[in-house]
Parts: structure tokens; C-alpha cells; sequence
């Protein structure tokens, strides 16, 4: 059974639908993260399956038990706010030990409780402290210690390390994860930052408009987005996407960019599996950063793009060259290139990397999404242009 | 072709604001000293002028007419204590103060804590304005309607309790009645600003701070225990100190209620004669102006010593985020 369900659950603030018709099924332990752009909804759907707010339509099972109206506390669910929310006068043990003294739980077994949390993120010797006393790493230890004492059934966190200096929540980021090891909870992540999403997530959630865009291992949601909104919100810099115009001949396709149909040769490559049988008058084509080469790879399958480069900018272990196919602005990430290619720069592509889209939906239209790079790939990439 | 209009304004902020900047720290004090004289003179002459001057005939034998006056130490205030009006008068204070203070402070924070609750129901804001009304209405007119309300024959106070069922009232005509009367008065009068403080109050506690309890499961009487009260202890002690220095200046309202200008204020037989309106009559019904200058002065010195002593108990008690 999953321990929550929720089943075309809908919310609307005035003539706002801030989620629509929305389905979604956790698995018991499994670590979830919703990931979207600010106003997409995330946090009105961590507020539903809390309980601080109430679903128009729709139903939200935790356990296979209708809660949509049961107070938050009846779920048993504990949740992280992203500003914290610790109670300001109170020390960090009356923070963590509020509600079980809500719940008059024997004194005894609160300081038990508060002991066991307390050890666990190493607050021990802090529990005296008021929360102004206290940095914010520790302020989100407490946080996470206040809703783990109840020993909730499902953690929530609306963007927890987003008030947090980047060195920090690095650390805290597999902190969190390791955390989640340990105790085991199911828990549901809300953030805007797709890196907390690719590294934390069992299971990442796309959320555009209050609508599930995409659900699937971060593998996944990587290698196979299911729309130009997913392969631009996951991976940074942002997967590369031509608007172009596809034209069939035999089992190649043409392809030229959309705003310079005269002047561009375009290129040739092998027809894609697509869902719809007729090709669409024009498509998006997406290729990730680091799968643009700058040295021909073996296979005879490759299509190269005449390349003029704006600027290079080091990223540490790589280098992020911005640069135009045409008229196209493109990303490529690599870890050597020559300097002396820069005026003359071509990239290459296998068109087993490229993702096709639908023009007007967006939504991919690959029928069997290709196996996507593994790891082994992506290096093996990164070695060819090491070569240089 | 005209060209575009230039204002080139001698003291424009730019310039100003140059030479500002290169005044030494004695200049800047000045210069700031020189923008507030305006209104401070007015403060001076108006307000810690007469101040002072009180100071002054309280220690002294003054007559209004009399064009000289003389030195007498503390005799103002021993023929005071001697005085067991002036004794009566304190005791009034007292009890008026005592029971306006925390009957306002408690229904200011009720009513706010309603008025929050209702904000988010259609008609929220009216509910609020109508609280908030009673206060910015002129004191003496809305007594004067007030001793119609009090009015042990036809008023509403009285109508009101014969529908209850319940026993009448003399009202203001009752020597033990008069005083209350005027409290409920004040109370109706004064609630809504207090209200309005705590709302403000209220306000400032973060939402996520009130969901955290909400999660924890924490509800009503523990949520207002442990969250609310806590958190809002700054504004508690705040309008518990303005609802005290108010009550003790009471004026107005005795005035208008219990008499007004034919005469009698503070009856019946002295049972509504607080110390501001002692003060007041003693001035300028009987022209003691060194009595009522002592007694202002001994009211002044209340006043400090209740304030100072609340900003103890707040040092020990009110948490300060």
C-alpha cells in the first residue's frame, strides 16, 4: 500500500487553480522531490498533504486512509518550513519537546524522545540555547529535530536549505539524504533547485502550473524528459533546444533551423522512432551540454554544426563555451579544448543524443526513448575531446 | 524650438545634500537642532514651561491675583494628606485604575484575537472599524449620550437589564454604581485603539511560526499559552502601561458624566472624585493653584513610580525577539 495517495486532487485560491487535477502516488520510505519553478504550486501541494490547507477537489490517502479531513496532526506528519518557523522564546529542547508537551506525553518519556533526536543530529549541546543564539545550520537541525521527535509518518520540507549559504547546503544537502537512510521516513521535498532534486531524489516530481509534468527516477527525468519544460528546468546549463524544420526523405530527415530555412545547408539524420506517425511541419530538437563533441567521434553517424563562439567560461573541473549554431545560442560542456579551435569551432552529435519535442505542445515524441548516456558515455565523450 | 525647461533651484537636494555631508558632527547637531526649534519652542512654552512653573507654586503660596508669592516648603502637600478628600480622591484613583487597567487589556486582546479570526470572513474589516469607532469619537459628546444610556428611568442600561430580568441599577446616581458607570464608559471608549495595538501585535508572529504549533498539534488554550501570549508580550506591556497612565489622568468623561459644567462632577458624595478631577476642581473651582499643583505632582510621581515598576516586571517577563 502507498503511504500516500493522492487522487485528482485540485486547490484554487480565488480564480486561481494553484493545483490541477493532480494524481500522485508515494511509495512507503521513499524519498520524493518536487521540483518547479516559483508559483508552480509545489508548496500549496506540500501544504495540502499536510494538512494546513484543504483540497477543493480530490482525495489524499495516507496509509489508504481518506485525510483530506483530518487535521495535520492526525496524519502524523511533520514538516520542515523553509524560514524554519522555530518558536522564538522557547529553548531548543522546549522547541523539540512542544508537541509531545501539546500531547501531555509523561515528562519522562519527552526527555527520552528529545534525547534520541538530539543525538541523532547532534544538538546535545545546544538544547539550552534560545533559536537567535543559534547559526542556520543549526536552526535547521532543530527544525528537522522538532518534526522527527513525533515520529512522523511522513516528513515534509518546503525548500529547507534554501536559506542557507551554498557551502552549507552542500553538506547539509547529503546530510538530509543520509538522515533519510538512517530513519527511514517517506518523505516529500518541495524546491526550486533542481541540484537538491537530482542529488536527493528517489523519485523527482516535475511540477509546471500545478500540473504533474514529469515523474520518474532522476535518471530519468534527465535522460528522458518528457517535454522542453523538464529538459530546460533539470540540468545545468540548461539542455540546448532548435526549434527546427524536419523534411522525410526516405529513412533520413532533413533538418534545417526554423528561422533560417533559405540560407542554412542544415543537416541529415536518421529518422527517429516518433509516436505520431506524420511528422510535424516543425519540432524541437534538444541536446545536452556535455554530449556536444568537438572532435569527430568514431561512429559514421555523426552530424557536425559549424560553431561560432561567444565566450568560455571555466567552471572549475569544466568549461561552459557559449556558443551559436547559426543563429541558435548553445551550450557546450567540456573538460579540454583547444584555444586555437575557437575561430573555426565544429561540434558533433550523435543522433542517438538528440531528444525530439512536439513544436506546439512540447512534449516529447520519442515513442522508445533512446537508453539515454550512461555514465561510461558521457566520459567517454569528455576523453575524446580531452584529446585535443 | 524652445529648449526643454531647466529648474536649477538654488538649494536643490544635490547641492544640499554636498554641503551636508562635509558639516562636522557640531555643525550637523545644530543644523538639527535649528529644523526642530520650530515645534520645540512651542513644546517649550506650552508644555515644560506651565511644567515647571507647577513645580515651582507647589512649593510656594500662589495666588492667581496676588502679585508675589511666598515660600512654604512642604506645607502644600501636608495640608494634602491632612485632607481626606485628597485620600478619598486617591482611593477612587485606585479603584478606577485597577479595574479599568485589566478589564480593557483582557477585552482589547479578546476582541483582537476575534477580529484576527474574522478577517477572513466577508465583513472582517467592518467588524473591525466598528470597534475600532467608539475612540476617535469626541469624548464629551458620546458622554453626553452615554448619561442618557445611564439614565436610571429611560435609559438603555436599565431597559436592558428589565428584558434580562435582571435587578436595575441607579447608575450614575448610586454611590456605588457612579464610578463602574464610568468605567464601562472608559472601556467602550478606549478598547478599540488597544485592539488595534494587539492586532498590530498579533500580526507580527510569523504564519509558519503558528503552522509549526499546528503540526505539532497544539490547539486553542495551548497554542494562546505557549505561542500567542509569549509572543506577544512587547504589545501587552506596552498597552498595559498607555491604558494605566490613561486611566490615571481620567478627566473628561468623570467631568461630562457625573455632572459637567453646573456643577456636582465627581458625586455622588465624592464617590467619582478621582485625583485629576480633584486637581482640576481645587485649581479652578476653589483656586488653590499650590494645592493642585501638589497634588499634580504627587499624581506625576504615581504615575512614574507604576510605570517604572511595570518596566521591572517587563524586564523579567516579556521575551523581546
Amino acid at each position: 500500500m502507498a503511504a500516500l495517495q493522492l487522487t485528482n486532487v485540485s486547490k484554487e485560491f480565488g480564480k486561481h487553480r494553484i493545483i490541477k487535477d493532480l494524481s500522485l502516488s508515494v511509495q512507503d520510505g521513499e524519498f520524493v522531490v518536487v521540483v518547479g519553478p516559483s508559483g508552480c504550486g509545489k508548496s500549496t501541494l506540500l501544504r495540502l498533504i499536510a494538512g494546513l490547507e484543504k483540497p477543493d477537489q480530490g482525495h489524499i490517502l495516507l496509509d489508504g486512509v481518506r485525510s483530506e479531513y483530518r487535521t495535520p496532526y492526525e496524519r502524523n506528519v511533520g514538516m520542515v518550513f523553509q524560514n524554519y518557523a522555530l518558536y522564538p522564546h522557547l529553548s531548543v529542547f522546549d522547541n523539540l519537546a512542544f508537541g509531545l508537551k501539546a500531547h501531555r506525553s509523561p515528562h519522562e518519556e519527552t526527555k527520552r524522545r528529545v534525547a534520541i533526536v538530539s543525538e541523532l543530529l547532534e544538538l546535545g549541546l545546544l538544547l539550552d540555547k534560545k533559536p537567535k543564539e543559534l547559526s542556520g545550520g543549526q536552526k535547521q537541525r532543530v527544525a528537522l529535530g522538532r518534526a522527527l521527535v513525533r515520529q512522523p509518518r511522513i516528513f515534509l520540507m518546503d525548500e529547507p536549505l534554501s536559506n542557507l549559504d551554498a557551502k552549507l547546503r552542500d553538506k547539509m544537502r547529503t546530510e538530509l539524504r543520509s538522515l533519510h537512510e538512517k530513519v527511514g521516513i517517506t518523505t516529500i521535498y518541495v524546491t526550486h533547485d533542481q541540484v537538491e532534486a537530482m542529488t536527493m531524489a528517489d523519485r523527482i516530481v516535475v511540477l509546471k502550473d500545478g500540473d504533474i509534468e514529469q515523474i520518474g527516477t532522476p535518471e530519468e527525468v534527465y535522460n528522458h524528459p518528457a517535454s522542453t519544460f523538464v529538459a530546460s528546468f533539470i540540468g545545468s546549463p540548461a539542455m540546448n533546444l532548435f526549434k527546427v524544420v524536419p523534411v522525410v526523405q526516405g529513412n533520413q530527415w532533413h533538418i534545417k533551423p526554423l528561422s533560417l530555412e533559405d540560407k542554412s545547408p542544415g543537416f541529415w539524420m536518421p529518422a527517429l522512432c516518433l509516436t505520431r506517425h506524420s511528422l510535424p511541419s516543425a519540432l524541437w530538437l534538444g541536446i545536452r551540454p556535455e554530449l556536444i563533441r568537438l572532435h569527430p567521434p568514431q561512429t559514421n553517424d555523426a552530424i557536425s554544426l559549424p560553431l561560432t563562439v561567444d565566450g568560455v567560461e571555466l567552471l572549475g573541473a569544466h568549461y561552459h563555451i557559449h556558443a551559436r549554431w547559426i543563429d541558435q545560442p548553445l551550450s557546450i560542456i567540456t573538460d579540454h579544448f583547444d584555444r586555437n579551435q575557437l575561430n573555426q569551432l565544429t561540434g558533433y552529435i550523435t543522433p542517438r543524443a538528440l531528444h525530439v519535442f512536439d513544436s506546439e505542445t512540447g512534449l516529447s515524441m520519442m515513442a522508445e526513448p533512446w537508453p539515454g548516456p550512461t555514465m561510461e558515455e558521457t566520459k567517454e565523450a569528455n576523453y575524446e575531446s580531452s584529446l585535443a | 524650438m524652445s529648449e526643454p525647461l531647466r529648474v536649477q533651484a538654488i538649494g536643490s537636494p544635490q547641492y544640499d545634500s554636498k554641503r551636508l555631508a562635509m558639516l562636522t558632527r557640531w555643525q550637523e547637531t545644530l543644523v538639527g537642532y535649528g529644523l526642530i526649534l520650530p515645534s520645540l519652542w512651542v513644546f517649550l512654552v506650552f508644555y515644560y514651561g506651565p511644567a515647571l512653573f507647577l513645580l515651582y507654586i507647589a512649593f510656594f503660596h500662589w495666588n492667581i491675583f496676588a502679585s508675589h508669592s511666598t515660600f512654604v516648603g512642604l506645607h502644600n502637600f501636608v495640608v494634602l494628606v491632612h485632607q481626606p478628600i485628597f485620600w478619598q480622591s486617591l482611593l477612587n484613583t485606585a479603584y478606577y485604575v485597577v479595574l479599568v487597567v485589566p478589564v480593557t487589556t483582557l477585552l482589547a486582546l479578546g476582541l483582537a484575537l476575534l477580529l484576527r479570526e474574522a478577517a477572513r470572513i466577508r465583513g472582517g474589516g467592518i467588524a473591525r472599524a466598528m470597534v475600532f469607532l467608539p475612540h476617535v469619537t469626541p469624548v464629551v459628546a458620546t458622554s453626553i449620550i452615554w448619561v442618557w444610556i445611564f439614565d436610571p428611568n429611560f435609559g438603555l442600561a436599565n431597559t436592558a437589564l428589565r428584558f434580562l430580568h435582571l435587578p436595575q441599577l441607579q447608575w450614575l446616581a448610586s454611590v456605588h454604581w457612579a464610578l463602574p458607570s464610568v468605567m464601562i464608559y472608559t472601556v467602550w471608549h478606549s478598547v478599540g485603539l488597544y485592539t488595534i495595538l494587539f492586532l498590530a501585535g498579533l500580526s507580527t508572529i510569523p504564519r509558519q511560526v503558528l503552522e509549526a504549533a499546528q503540526m505539532d498539534g497544539a490547539r486553542g488554550w495551548f497554542t494562546f499559552r505557549r505561542i500567542l501570549w509569549p509572543l506577544i508580550g512587547p504589545i501587552t506591556f506596552f498597552v498595559v502601561v498607555l491604558v494605566s497612565i490613561n486611566t490615571m489622568q481620567t478627566f473628561s468623561q468623570i467631568y461630562t458624566l457625573t455632572g459637567g459644567p453646573h456643577g456636582g462632577a465627581g458625586g455622588p458624595a465624592f464617590s467619582t472624585t478621582t485625583d485629576s478631577l480633584l486637581i482640576y476642581q481645587t485649581a479652578f473651582l476653589y483656586l488653590h493653584f499650590s494645592l493642585a499643583s501638589a497634588m499634580s505632582v504627587i499624581l506625576f510621581l504615581l504615575i512614574l513610580g507604576l510605570t517604572l515598576g511595570q518596566k521591572l516586571l517587563a524586564d523579567r517577563f516579556v521575551f523581546y525577539r
